[in-house]
Order: structure tokens, then sequence, then C-alpha cells
């Protein structure tokens, strides 16, 4: 196994018509780690994914799996990958075993070794003991972790999961991302795609925003945020003098912007939680009493609204 | 390429076989539709009719119909003659005791020896009104007969510058007797030949019900794109080629099954005889390859699977009226026994009648599985063409 990216891609472009659906999207995702494509419905996600697992043709671009070119040996990059379709692709009238046994199967595993994966998979998405029940009795969140379960089955170098999570209930959504979460310690590099701003805080490792087929920008969370500047905000709930503990806020090192509101005291800072006992500590000196603090860190969301100047769900 | 294939096939028949309404299309539906219809068309045989003869002419004339032709071998087992007084021949008729009396006239044999016309009346009961028109036809066939040979006797004879005399009489009606008769019976039934119903209606229904039996195999490409496995499949590495062989495969199984079972279970229950197991085989093969690719080609035109549900009953039942699956195909007009043979169906409902009334074996269905496998080839190809678009878009 080299040590290189199981992924990388590089100026993936795809036009639908009149429509540019992916201009220029590369990146790329090293074993173990978790790449998040982030972006709004009709975003080019879905398309992105397809063209990496060869069922979209290119308009351009280059994608390699595992150290395999999909130009010149697309049969070895789509055996590396583990894909996952947003919608659940599975047979309703055959079983939770028939279902993985016939993916199993289409992969090249045979006798013993199906047999196992078959049952260790089934183990690991908690659905061993309805195995042999029709997956159409299956509840959505069951038929969402059989789905990925089929694409787990012959352990994949790249697993590409499409929105898993659309349409999930909240019990069976946290199933599934636990199972995603283990499959970072495993050494599987993982491409999740997503319009969920937490899934991709709680996951990935990395995340790319992609907005109208482009990549806006990629990096870790923390990385994300620094690159557009945004700041944690702080809401202090006080009595006393306010004003003086606004002023004494002003002065810590760290803060931007500091004032009074009705009942607090307002502040802007580059890192709200080393702050806060600094701060606590001025109000103490100020002869304000803090009753309550909330720290709103920017996020993801706040993030793409910078970068695009609209949110994720619209 | 062949392991996909296999795979494919070997899912979708586990898909087809828990599927109860498919087995009863397959299996149940053309035996029962076969056993409704044979009866409708009376029983084990293909026409059964009872006669009534008023024969007030007992000249050779009339003889040589009621023994040259209503107790012709192709008849005889047929059809059930009783000779009758003219008052009674309609009184048997009025009460339904038979299905049609002929009449025949005193001086008919007169008439016919100085080349005079005369009249053959035929009446009808109308409760079998096939009887009916048989009946007719036997009439109006010997009497084309009688005139075609009386004239050209008359001629000569005048030409001799004599009546004709008793014994030429005779050979004369021998002769009109031993013409080329449209009317023993299965003449217009099926091609000129007697052919028992079960013998008819089982290969037809098998055929008919074949293409809705095979049509699933193309409209699980469809579904195998609304629900996303498709996308899967191909994902796989999974040769866009190998999964439609396979689809293709699972309908070949399941439709050959389902006409051999046909056979199998008219030959135990009705003691049907479709012929030479070698053709029967042959023509099935070629009737199911064609039944696939025809099925194939609608069901590629379609967008949606309900598109598709509506596109194939249209095409198959088309089909089936057209190509004689319902009715015998010689009780069609003539203009759409012609037409029949644009069909798959027409074809192979050729092939298995020759089978049954002709005898032999490859070499008597030679052209019906030819041009059978001609149709599945090339409607084939084109849905293949389709397909493969239809799966990579």
């Amino acid at each position: 196994m080299d040590d290189g990216p199981v992924l990388w891609c590089k100026d993936l472009r795809k036009r639908f018509k009149e429509r540019l659906a992916v201009d220029g999207v590369g990146f790329e995702v090293a074993p173990g780690e978790t790449y998040g494509l982030l972006g709004p419905n009709g975003a080019g996600k879905t398309t992105t994914i397809s063209m990496i697992c060869g069922l979209l043709r290119r308009d351009g671009g280059e994608v390699t799996v595992a150290g395999a070119s999909l130009d010149r040996d697309p049969g070895q990059v789509k055996a590396a990958i583990g894909y996952v379709p947003q919608d659940v692709a599975l047979y309703p009238d055959l079983s939770g075993l028939e279902n993985l046994r016939f993916w199993g199967r289409m992969y090249g595993l045979a006798g013993r070794e199906l047999e196992d994966r078959v049952g260790a998979t089934l183990e690991v998405v908690g659905l061993a003991e309805r195995a042999g029940d029709k997956v159409a009795a299956y509840s959505g969140g069951m038929q969402r972790r059989l789905n990925i379960a089929a694409g787990l089955l012959h352990r994949p170098r790249l697993l590409v999961l499409d929105e898993p999570t659309a349409g999930v209930d909240p019990q069976s959504r946290n199933a599934i991302l636990g199972n995603v979460e283990a499959l970072g310690g495993e050494g599987v590099a993982v491409l999740y795609t997503t319009h969920y701003m937490e899934e991709a805080e709680r996951l990935c490792d990395r995340v790319g925003i992609i907005d109208q087929g482009r990549l806006v920008a990629e990096g870790t969370r923390r990385e994300l945020v620094a690159t557009v500047g945004e700041r944690d905000r702080i809401e202090l709930a006080a009595t006393g003098d306010l004003a003086a503990l606004a002023a004494a806020a002003a002065g810590l090192d760290g803060v931007d912007e500091a004032g009074v509101v009705a009942g607090g005291v307002h502040l802007v800072a580059g890192d709200g939680r080393r702050l806060l006992p600094r701060l606590l500590e001025a109000a103490e000196h100020a002869g304000a009493e803090v009753t309550s603090v909330e720290l709103v860190e920017p996020d993801l969301e706040a993030v793409f609204l910078h970068l695009t100047g609209k949110a994720l769900r619209d | 390429m062949l392991r996909t294939t296999l795979l494919v096939a070997g899912k979708d028949l586990r898909q087809r076989l828990r599927d109860r309404s498919a087995l009863v299309i397959a299996f149940i539906a053309p035996f029962v539709l076969a056993a409704i219809i044979g009866l409708a068309f009376g029983g084990d045989d293909a026409f059964r009719a009872s006669y009534a003869v008023a024969d007030a002419d007992r000249g050779p004339v009339a003889a040589g119909f009621t023994d040259g032709v209503l107790a012709s071998p192709g008849l005889r087992d047929l059809v059930t003659v009783r000779e009758v007084d003219p008052g009674e021949a309609r009184a048997l008729v009025d009460r339904g005791e038979v299905d049609a009396a002929f009449l025949l006239p005193a001086g008919l044999t007169a008439s016919v020896q100085q080349g005079r016309p005369a009249t053959v009346t035929v009446v009808e009961a109308g409760d079998n009104p096939i009887a009916g028109q048989v009946a007719r036809s036997l009439a109006e066939a010997y009497a084309a007969e009688l005139t075609a040979t009386g004239l050209a006797v008359t001629t000569a004879l005048d030409a001799a510058g004599r009546p004709a005399t008793e014994a030429e009489a005779r050979r004369l009606g021998e002769r009109a007797a031993a013409g080329r008769l449209p009317v023993r019976l299965a003449e217009g039934q099926v091609g000129g030949r007697t052919i028992e119903a079960a013998n008819y209606f089982g290969p037809s229904m098998a055929i008919f019900f074949l293409f809705f039996t095979v049509s699933f195999g193309a409209r699980s490409v469809l579904a195998e794109r609304q629900q996303g496995t498709m996308r899967r499949l191909l994902a796989t590495a999974a040769p866009p080629g190998g999964v439609l062989a396979g689809k293709a495969l699972a309908a070949f199984v399941l439709g050959t099954s389902s006409v051999l079972v046909m056979w199998l279970a008219t030959t135990v229950v009705f003691g049907a005889d479709w012929g030479d197991p070698v053709a029967v085989v042959a023509l099935t093969v070629s009737s199911v390859l064609s039944a696939i690719g025809i099925t194939a080609l609608v069901v590629t035109v379609a967008k949606t699977d309900e598109q598709a549900d509506g596109y194939s009953s249209l095409v198959v039942f088309t089909l089936a009226l057209l190509g004689g699956n319902f009715v015998y195909l010689a009780q069609l007009p003539e203009a759409l026994q012609r037409v029949s043979l644009l069909t798959p169906n027409g074809w192979a409902l050729r092939g298995f009648v020759d089978l049954v009334a002709d005898g032999g074996g490859l070499a008597t269905v030679a052209v019906p599985v030819a041009v059978t496998l001609a149709i599945g080839l090339v409607t084939g190809a084109l849905a293949l063409h389709r397909a493969r678009r239809m799966v990579l878009a």
C-alpha cells in the first residue's frame, strides 16, 4: 500500500447542455481521512462523485484512486471504491442477507470469504437480527444502514457516501454517523457529501465547500473559519456597572468589539474560549456580576454564508 | 462479463420466483385460458356438428353430396348426418336437434344432367353459427364444383349431340365430391386441416402469455434505474452488456419454462399432442427470443415503468389479436390472415399448427422458426442499442 492519497482528483469538469455543473473541482483524500463535500442541493456534489466513481463521463479532469487512473484502469478504480448512493439502492423483495450476498458477489467475493464479510458487516450496521427479513419490511433507517453495508462489504480503500442521512430519523442518523466515524479509524478514506453543516463538522477532518459547481474553499473547520475572518461572539448577561464592564472587556487582548446591550454586554473576539477566564476576572474588577455567558463560535454555515452570500439550505 | 451475466440472471430469477403475479402469468393463466377457450370452441375437438339431409332427388348427384362430401374421411368423424324427409328436416332444425339441414330437391340429378340450374337449400339453426357456416360452405363448394365440372361435361356432351347418361351423371357427382372442397371443416378453421382445440389454444395461449412473461426482463432495466440499483451495479465495474445479457437470460429461462410447462400440462391434462418434440423446442426457443426482442424494444421507448406497462400491453394485445391467439387463424378474414404474417405470434402459431396437422419435424417448422428468430434478432439488436444508452444515461 502506498503512502499517497487514496483519492486524487484534479480539474474535474462537467457540462449539461448550457449548465456548467462542475467547474474545475479538485481535491485529495488521505488514508483514514474523512473529507466532506459541503454544499446546497444542486451545487455539484453528486455530479462530482459520479465522475469519481466512473458513473458519469467527464468533460475534463483526472481521477486517481489507490494509485490507479480512472482513464487507464477503470476496473481497478471501481474495485477500490465502495459507493453508497444517495437513495436506497437495494432490492426490496430480497432479504437483507440476499442483498448483501448479491452485492458481495458483484464485487468478486465468493464462498467462505463472502459469508464472513456479510456476517461481519451485518453486525457492524446492527442488522444481524433482521438479516432474513425482506428489505421492504425494514424501516427507512435500517434500509439506509444496509445501503451503507452494501458499499463496505469488499473493504474498499475509498468509501464514497452521497448524502447517506437524507430523510433519516435522528436515531438512525446517529447510528450512521457512528459507523462512518469508525471507518476513519480503520484506515478507510471517506468522501462524504452532505448539505448538513452539523454532519460535516462532526465527521469530517477536512471540508470542501462547493457552490455552483466550484470548490470555493477547503480545509479544516478552524482553517476555513480563519480564512474568512469569522470571529466568536460572546453574550454576557450581567448586573451592576455594565459600562465599566464593557470598557474593561474592550481593553483585553483579543477583543475586537465590546458594547452594552439590554441586560448585559456584547463582545466580538478572535478566540472566545481562551478569553472567558480573563473576561470574568475583568467583570469582577469592574463591579459587575455575570449571571450567564453565551459563546457563539462561527460555524461552517457562517463560512458558507460569508463565501457565497447565501445559506446552505437556500 | 459471463460472471456478471450469471449473477444478474440468478438475482432476477430469484426475484421473479418470489413474485406471485409473475408465476400466475407464466404458468397458470395460459393453462386456464387455454382450457376455457378450448371448451368454448367445443371441448376436446375443434368442431362438432349434426346435420339432417332430406334427399328428394335419390339420384347420383345427390348421392355424391351425401356419400362423397358429408361421409368423406375429413368430415365423418366430426359430423353426424341424419337422413330425413324434407318436412322433418325443417322441424329438426326448428327444435334445435340438428345444427343445419340440407334440402336436395327432386330432379337435382336431372337438372345437372341437362345443364339446367338447380337449388340446394341449407336451413341453419342459428345456435351454432360455425356449424351453419360450415354447412353453407359445404353446399356452395359442392355446387361450385358441379358447375365447373358439369359445364365441361355438358359442353363435351353437346358436342357429342346427346344428354348425359345416368352413369355419366354419377361420375360427375363423384368428381365434384372429390374436388378441392374448402369445407372439410377445418379448412375454414386452421388452414385446411383438423386440429383439436387443446393443440391449438395450448400453444396459442402459451405464446400470448409468453410476451407478458418475458417483458419483465426489459422492464426490470427501467425498475433498476428508478430504484438506483443500476448505478450501483455499474459502480461495481459490471459491464453494461453483462447486466443486460443477464436480464435477457433470466427472461429467456422463464419464458422457455413457461411454454414448456404449458406443453407438458396440456399434454397430461387434455391429451394434447403438439407434435415432434425437437421441432416444438426449436419453435419455442425462437418464439421466446422474438418475444424478448419485441418487448425489450417497446420498453426502451418508454421513460417510466407506467409508460412501459401501457405500451407493452397495447403491443402484446395487438399482436395477439392480429396473430390469431384468440381465434383460429383460418377464421380470420383473408386480409387479416395475411396481416397475421407480420406478427411473430402468427408465424409461431402457423408452426405449431403445421406440426400438429401435417406432422414432420424440424423441416416442417423451418420457416416459422427462421422468421421468428429473425424478428427476435432484429428487434433484440435495436433494443440492446437503446438499452445501453438508457443504462449509461
